[in-house]
């Protein structure tokens, strides 16, 4: 072996390990993120392929989380067919579901994802569990529960206990009251669950009306610290348009409940219009950013795939699913939630610069007395993170997605150790634009950035930092 | 440019409160070439690219509390979003309140809008009518403004709440103020936008009860042409969305409407806003609100005469006088 193949043999083994280092780098970080970004899951499926197929969709577009809804009567039919009624086929039921939630926990996790749980209760059969038991009793129920925590020990993120059972179904005798819930379905639901997997986390229902803050702090009173986790709400865009509300109750809980989580069977329900919508990329980008910022724990976006629900005939999804033959399609609604997942994560690691930070409406129309009269709608949403101590993050948009505005806003930091920021585009998470910016005296002015209902992300890296970006563009 | 603001004065015709039109009340702003004054006073914005201009005025200092303006303005000719009315803070030069019209706008009518200060303690401001950041070719043929003070408002209203032929709605509350000057409602038509009824405004002193309360003369009744009011067919995006869901979570396209009123009122008594079509005849679809359980812990909604099962509000903003 002469000196060149000892080169050729160093550099495939530099390669070698760059790769596994580059791979694992990769799985590890994405570990490591701390993100309430997750997927409602409709789509369990027996073939364990096509399951991968799917959710490796979830995973490019770096979600940790899904969240699937599964019922009893679909898991056991006990015997009846009345799912064939309902117009199940023997794939969808029974044996083939359980197959297809196995798959599902089981390839979450080989991709490094989460898998979360609502399980349903009463609902669809009028006040019974499972139709099969004409007893209604919630015993058989919590058996069932108790043999689905012990099969997927230590595999579930964290399971919620029906949806929005604070409302009244006085038909069957269902007062939707706190008290109701808690000693009737939750309490004994949790504490089977607990007897199958000690460690799992459990939620309250995802209240309707949310934020339904006088149940929650109800159901809070009334023992749910001691048997489970945390509360869950089903948020609408609009609940989250107007903050006053979801944060109110946030403060209230954590008042009492200092370790609780806040967890979701749906939030943000953007009506999609076609694959280029801007409107749903961007209220779908605030939504996630937002439940991110102020400490969201798990944020399923409803729903993943495009379909129309039964009742309004409303188009939440964001993507067409792929098979076999078929490659996925992905609207702007997806890749606006990628930039957000990949660019807005551990919350908790990141601080507030130490320097001042003003906002300058960009545009000025009039001179008057000496003073520039700047004009721009008022108040963007404006927060400002630095990562790592080097990497410094801006979101700047408004707020308002009934009556959507722009502006131009320059954004002046004091500060002379960031340098050179550039645009993240919202449809493209690995892009870096070039900004114009300059310095007056001490301040870092970034000039004249377009300010919309689509949020406009900068970053900024600490002078002396080099940062090598994969698609680094400029204008 | 001389020339040019003398003829800006011209356009400003202010029937009362505060009286505009003064010398050097108006300044070109923005792209003057864009700003032509025919000798009628009107002020004509021509611009096919985008671009901002207008006027801006002399400063206004604000009576104590101030926290929004109402303009109320005749216009023509604006495309959606061509026409911005703008409030400026005199002490910082920020812009502190903002409007465009939501709907395109052709023959001359008399709009009005409530732009409420983003900030509190505002002493000075300047008011800014004309166009930003958008082609333009509207008319603006008088100007007139009233300081407001918001009161009541309503967070997260989301439900949709119908207002047609069967249905009035009927929302009391508690003044907060010597003179109702506007209510804000969130509002779109349903179906054609043009064809069917306008929407009815009505402010009514509550007597001992309903019936007597709505015998009375209103305090004010305003009617809203449904032209104004933005249609869930006239946005691209609800193209594929059913429209003949009631009540429920419909919330695109809905915007803010501001309802002048000027009605005197009593701090501390009940009145009662009324929604309804202005002709119960017609059986064309009407027009969507918001509300939500508990929103308004002084009032309630009403359909027609009874609740909707729980204490409903919808979803509203009022302003009173200074």
């Amino acid at each position: 072996m002469d000196c060149r193949d000892t080169k050729k043999l160093q550099a495939a083994h530099f390669l070698i390990i760059a790769f596994f280092l580059v791979g694992s780098h990769t799985v590890a970080m994405s570990i490591q993120r701390d993100m309430p970004y997750s997927m409602v899951w409709f789509y369990l499926n027996p073939d364990e392929q096509q399951t991968r197929r799917m959710l490796q969709t979830v995973r490019d577009l770096g979600v940790m989380k899904t969240q699937a809804l599964i019922y009893w009567w679909q898991i056991e039919t006990l015997g009846g067919n009345y799912w064939k009624q309902m117009g199940y086929t023997e794939r969808d039921i029974g044996t083939s579901k359980l197959k297809a939630l196995d798959n599902y926990i089981k390839v979450s996790h080989e991709l490094g994802m989460r898998p979360a749980l609502r399980v349903g209760t009463f609902r669809v059969f009028k006040g019974l569990y499972h139709p099969m038991d004409t007893t209604g009793s919630v015993e058989k129920y919590c058996d069932w529960l108790r043999r689905m925590a012990t099969r997927y020990k230590g595999k579930i993120d964290h399971w919620v206990i029906g949806d929005e059972e604070n409302k009244r179904f006085p038909e069957w005798g269902w007062t939707g009251s706190a008290k109701d819930y808690m000693e009737k379905l939750f309490i004994p639901a949790s504490i089977a669950i607990k007897e199958g997997d000690p460690d799992s986390r459990i939620s309250c229902t995802a209240v309707s009306s949310a934020p339904a803050t006088d149940w929650i702090m109800k159901v809070i009173a009334l023992g749910l610290p001691r048997y489970g986790d945390g509360i869950a709400a089903n948020i609408g865009y609009r609940r989250i348009e107007d903050l006053v509300e979801l944060q109110n109750m946030m403060r209230k809980v954590k008042a009492v409940w200092p370790e609780a989580k806040f967890y979701a069977n749906g939030v943000g329900y953007v009506e999609h219009a076609h694959l280029h919508d801007k409107r749903q990329a961007s209220i779908l980008a605030q939504c996630m950013f937002t439940l991110w910022d102020i400490g969201w724990n798990s944020a399923p976006y409803y729903v993943y795939a495009f379909s129309k629900t039964k009742d309004t005939h409303q188009n939440f999804g964001i993507m067409s699913l792929p098979g076999q033959d078929k490659a996925a399609v992905y609207s702007d609604a997806w890749f606006a939630y990628q930039t957000i997942a990949h660019t807005f994560y551990n919350r908790n690691k990141m601080r507030q610069p130490d320097f001042e930070i003003r906002l300058r409406q960009g545009e000025v129309c009039a001179t008057e007395d000496g003073l520039k009269m700047r004009i721009a709608p008022p108040v963007p949403v404006f927060h400002s993170y630095i990562r790592n101590n080097n990497q410094m993050l801006l979101y700047i948009a408004y707020r308002k997605f009934r009556e959507p505005c722009n502006g131009r806003w320059d954004i002046l930091l004091r500060t002379k150790h960031w340098v050179r920021p550039k645009r993240i585009p919202i449809l493209d998470y690995k892009a870096r634009l070039a900004v114009p910016h300059h310095y007056e005296g001490d301040w870092l002015v970034i000039e004249k950035v377009k300010v919309s209902l689509e949020p406009a992300i900068l970053i900024l890296t600490r002078s002396g930092t080099e940062i090598i970006h994969s698609q680094d563009k400029e204008h | 440019m001389e020339n040019m603001v003398s003829k800006v004065l011209i356009f400003v015709v202010i029937p009362a409160q505060v009286l505009l039109g003064g010398s050097g009340f108006w300044h070109p702003a923005g792209n003057t070439n864009a700003i032509v004054l025919q000798d009628s006073g009107k002020l004509v914005i021509r611009a096919d690219g985008s671009t901002t201009a207008g006027v801006i005025s002399k400063p206004l200092n604000t009576p104590q509390n101030c926290t929004a303006v109402m303009v109320e303005a005749s216009v023509q000719n604006a495309n959606q979003r061509s026409l911005t009315f703008a409030v400026f803070d005199d002490n910082t030069s920020d812009c502190i309140g903002y409007w465009q019209n939501p709907r395109a706008i052709g023959r001359a009518i008399t709009i009005a809008t409530v732009l409420s200060f983003s900030r509190d303690k505002v002493t000075s401001i300047r008011l800014f009518a004309g166009t930003h950041s958008h082609a333009s070719h509207v008319q603006i043929l008088s100007f007139h403004y009233t300081f407001l003070r918001k009161a009541t408002r309503c967070h997260n209203s989301i439900y949709g709440c119908r207002i047609d032929h069967d249905h009035t709605l009927r929302q009391t509350f508690t003044a907060e103020g010597k003179e109702l000057d506007a209510a804000v409602i969130l509002i779109k038509a349903l179906g054609n936008s043009f064809r069917g009824p306008n929407l009815k405004v009505s402010l009514y002193h509550w007597q001992d009860d309903f019936t007597s309360s709505l015998q009375a003369k209103p305090l004010a009744s305003v009617i809203i042409p449904r032209s104004r009011i933005i249609s869930v067919e006239n946005i691209e995006t609800l193209k594929e969305m059913d429209t003949d869901v009631i009540a429920t979570y419909l919330t695109k396209s809905e915007r803010k409407l501001a309802v002048p009123l000027k009605s005197k009122t009593t701090q501390g008594q009940r009145y009662i806003l009324e929604l309804a079509v202005d002709n119960p005849a017609a059986t064309e679809s009407g027009f969507l609100t918001y509300a939500w359980v508990d929103k308004y812990p002084h009032g309630q909604l009403f359909d027609g005469l009874t609740t909707r099962g729980r204490n409903w509000d919808i979803y509203m903003e009022l302003f009173y006088g200074l």
